[in-house]
């Protein structure tokens, strides 16, 4: 049963209670607008927050209470969703009926401590803590070239979406990092806690009630005002496809192709675009696969992703440097093939089929259910996965062809074996 | 046919062995939406020598991942086609000691059951589609190659082992997938896809008496192939090499430390003692995690676990840093300041509560859950083992597992670094 209740002005908890799992799970989540000047602030944040509270005053201290808590954990929560960027922390622990002991709401103190009585020193964050981890973060965000797949995708969307938030990484960008000190980031914290919607997100068996009589006092210091709005906003339609490329010394090329589709969660044509998506790379058989892997044996990956917050479709295949040319006209050969309508009823009843059992077992998996259900909370879209279910079931293969036809290429981004 | 109850896991596992040999477990799953099957095999990418009916042989390093990848065909359907109609996921991996196939669905189960069965158990080795699966795996093997921390693994484990065949990538390489043939494919089936080599878990809302009724229908016969795995070649007392570096484009050098353990005839009972020796030593709670992280020497993706396969074990520590021979040598210092003060009975005990209470939660994982079911028959021992066993760790198990595998002698560190 999932309900939603408001505990303090525009901080919302969405509750789902099941007695299955043997987790019991618990986010909350501020909501940020994505900007350049502040989205590293905000993936900074939590790794801060977890360096101690005035009750457990470092990592030791958080670890031995977590440990006695029989393996609870808390965590960063930095997400991106669309144009906006979620910031916070997560926690989840053994049911309480396992472990024989009140654990959950000791958790909660423990997570509320954290957040809102942290370390602090002169009145501000301490400020070496405050540079570790400002140095980490800059070396997380620099890590993303260990991943070559996710590497070529940053790149392609920093290309595409030039001058839109929607090209700031979910973890900001090292160059707003630079001027950001104990004192800047104690600043922004303030701001974060007073001007920002907060969406919280709990799974277990506990009733919603029973949940919200627990967080109320712990979120009492919470200081509310008036929150900085938060959206998305729809990229303009390309009007020629663009190219980039870089050089590295690598075994494998990668490739990576980013269209517009201009259908986002709020459309009609969503349903339809999430199966288009599934049938040219996102499902189980799709088309890059069984072609371009599958019949031309061209690459080991290939798939692609769609973005319905922000209606940015995304290709994405690794293969020898000489397959570039090749797999990026496989990829558009498929899209057209799909607008034109060349796809047949059964690769529509198979991606429909696994998209329903993906909601389904979502139902299944707290950490989905969360994702799902506050990313559609921050996007003000009702929460019910069912309704989608139904939206799915209903769409035809035309509609299918129309929302094809309105993936258009953008721009192409290449990393090309340094050889 | 047996049922066993575990009231404080809340859990029932139904335990049956065919007359074929195939292990079946069933864990019911009320409630969920999902319901997932998973069939290991008890053959990996180590099994490279062995005696089939009285003739040894030698397969090509890689043999039995490319023997999981040809296994998704049929002479008449393609099963990833057929799993998709039905509206399943379907995958299969190959590690060093098995290799494991499975599927995930919410209708159809004993549609995709069947399919899952008779997939594994039909050898199809067309030569015609040879070629383009070599194709398909050398991109594979070279997607690892761009991978920092699967490289730093392999390569550690080049360092640690002279002569166990860890040392060589599950993959094989794009020289001795060259010599994969069907004739090498049948071979390795003939001698491993047994049922009595095989163990079938199931997780889910279903009827096990019903999953047992399938497996019984489409499994085979018991097979009298006589097999004999070569014995592991003995390694020398100290490690290979301490060191092995290579240069990549990576942002920060990525590595791996290891300390080669001696393996144990009880592999449960080591996990335990060698996951909690390494929390005790390396977790979030220690002296030491403490020093390397304030000291800027790792971050918050650092972590240190146990690892074991038949013939191998170790203890590892993972993780991004500028000074990653700095991370070992704080390592070895540390250990043997800490067992020389002795570790805090107090936090011992806090540790153990804290793995237990992680191992009852990952039970809501049926794909992990499962793995771990199989990978525990494969050793030898019940479902639910592992709890008991790391109950029953003592402080001194802990401390005498550090004391005689946290050394020099035994450590080794793989880093990949920047640069060309």
């Amino acid at each position: 049963m999932t309900t939603r209740l408001e505990l303090l002005p525009d901080v919302y908890l969405t509750a789902v209670q099941t007695a299955r799992f043997k987790t019991a799970c618990f986010s909350l989540s501020f909501l940020r607008p994505l900007t350049r000047q502040e989205a590293a602030m905000n993936a900074l944040l939590p790794s801060v927050l977890l360096r101690g509270s005035e009750q457990a005053p470092s990592i030791r201290a958080i670890a031995d209470q977590l440990d006695a808590l029989c393996g609870a954990s808390v965590g960063a929560l930095v997400r991106k969703t669309g144009e906006i960027q979620l910031t916070g922390l997560f926690a989840d622990c053994l049911e309480d009926r396992y472990a024989g002991e009140p654990v959950f709401s000791h958790l909660l103190e423990l997570a509320a401590g954290l957040l809102l009585r942290p370390r602090t020193q002169g009145g501000v964050f301490v400020p070496q803590i405050v540079a570790q981890e400002r140095q980490k973060l800059l070396d997380t965000i620099e890590s993303t070239l260990d991943d070559k797949s996710e590497y070529c995708q940053t790149q392609l969307l920093r290309q595409m979406c030039r001058g839109e938030a929607y090209a700031v990484g979910r973890l900001g960008e090292t160059a707003a990092l630079a001027a950001v000190d104990e004192r800047a980031l104690w600043a922004h914290y303030r701001k974060v806690l007073s001007s920002s919607r907060a969406e919280l997100f709990y799974l277990g068996s506990k009733p919603a009630q029973e949940v919200a009589a627990l967080l109320r006092p712990l979120l009492a210091a919470l200081p509310r005002g008036a929150c900085d709005p938060v959206s998305t906003v729809l990229g303009p339609r390309p009007a020629a496809l663009h190219r980039a490329c870089e050089r590295l010394p690598l075994a494998q090329s990668r490739i990576a192709l980013g269209f517009r589709t201009g259908i986002t969660l709020h459309d009609s044509r969503y349903p339809a675009m999430l199966l288009c998506n599934a049938i040219l790379g996102g499902g189980e058989q799709n088309r890059l696969y069984t072609v371009i892997r599958g019949e031309r044996s061209l690459c080991y990956e290939a798939g692609s992703w769609y973005d319905g917050h922000k209606g940015i479709l995304c290709a994405e295949a690794g293969c020898g440097f000489a397959d570039l040319p090749a797999v990026e006209a496989g990829i558009v050969q498929q899209v057209r093939a799909l607008a034109a309508g060349a796809f047949s009823q059964q690769e529509l009843d198979a991606a429909r089929a696994e998209l329903l059992s993906d909601l389904r077992t979502m139902h299944d998996s707290p950490g989905r259910l969360d994702e799902f259900l506050t990313g559609r909370a921050a996007e003000g879209l009702p929460q019910d996965p069912d309704a989608l279910a139904e939206a799915l079931r209903r769409v035809t293969a035309e509609e299918v062809r129309q929302a094809a036809a309105a993936v258009t290429p953008d721009t192409v981004y290449t990393l090309e074996e340094d050889a | 046919m047996s049922w066993t109850d575990h009231p404080a896991l809340g859990e029932r596992c139904f335990s049956l062995t065919l007359p074929n040999g195939l292990a079946v477990r069933v864990l019911p799953k009320p409630g969920f939406a999902e319901k997932f099957a998973f069939l290991g095999v008890n053959f990996g990418s180590d099994d490279v020598c062995f005696t089939l009916n009285g003739v040894r042989h030698t397969v090509p390093d890689g043999t039995a991942h490319f023997l999981e990848h040809r296994m998704f065909s049929l002479p008449d359907c393609d099963p990833e086609e057929a799993f998709s109609r039905l509206g399943a996921q379907v995958n299969a991996f190959t590690d060093y000691a098995m290799t494991g196939y499975y599927f995930s669905c919410t209708e159809h189960f004993s549609d995709c059951l069947r399919l899952l069965l008779r997939m594994v158990t039909t050898p199809y080795f067309p030569r015609a589609a040879m070629a383009s699966e070599r194709d398909v795996i050398a991109d594979e093997i070279a997607l690892y190659a761009d991978a920092p921390a699967d490289c730093a693994q392999e390569r550690l484990y080049r360092a640690l082992y002279r002569r166990h065949p860890i040392r060589t990538p599950i993959t094989g390489t794009r020289t001795s997938i060259r010599k994969v043939t069907p004739a090498v494919l049948q071979l390795c089936f003939d001698a491993f896809y047994r049922p009595g080599n095989m163990a079938l878990i199931v997780m889910g809302d279903v009827d096990a008496a019903h999953v047992a009724e399938l497996a019984r229908a489409c499994t085979p016969e018991a097979s009298s192939a006589q097999v004999l795995r070569e014995p592991l070649p003995q390694e020398d007392p100290g490690v290979f090499r301490r060191e092995t570096l290579r240069r990549a484009a990576v942002s920060l050098p990525t590595f791996c430390i290891g300390f080669r353990a001696e393996p144990d005839e009880a592999p449960i009972r080591q996990a335990a003692i060698g996951a909690l020796a390494a929390e005790l030593l390396l977790g979030e709670s220690s002296d030491l995690y403490e020093t390397l992280y304030g000291a800027s020497l790792i971050d918050a993706d650092f972590s240190a676990c146990f690892t074991q396969v038949p013939g191998a074990a170790l203890l590892q520590a993972v993780g991004t840093g500028r000074k990653p021979r700095a991370v070992l040598s704080a390592i070895l210092h540390g250990a043997e300041q800490a067992l020389a003060q002795g570790f805090d009975p107090a936090r011992f005990a806090r540790l153990k509560k804290s793995a237990c209470g992680r191992l009852i939660r990952e039970l809501d994982g049926f794909e992990s859950t499962c793995y771990r079911i199989c990978e525990a028959y494969f050793a030898g021992a019940g479902c639910f083992d592992e709890l008991a066993a790391l109950r029953a760790v003592t402080l001194q198990e802990a401390e005498t597992f550090l004391r005689r595998t946290v050394i020099p002698a035994r450590a080794a560190i793989s880093i990949v670094c920047p640069g060309k």
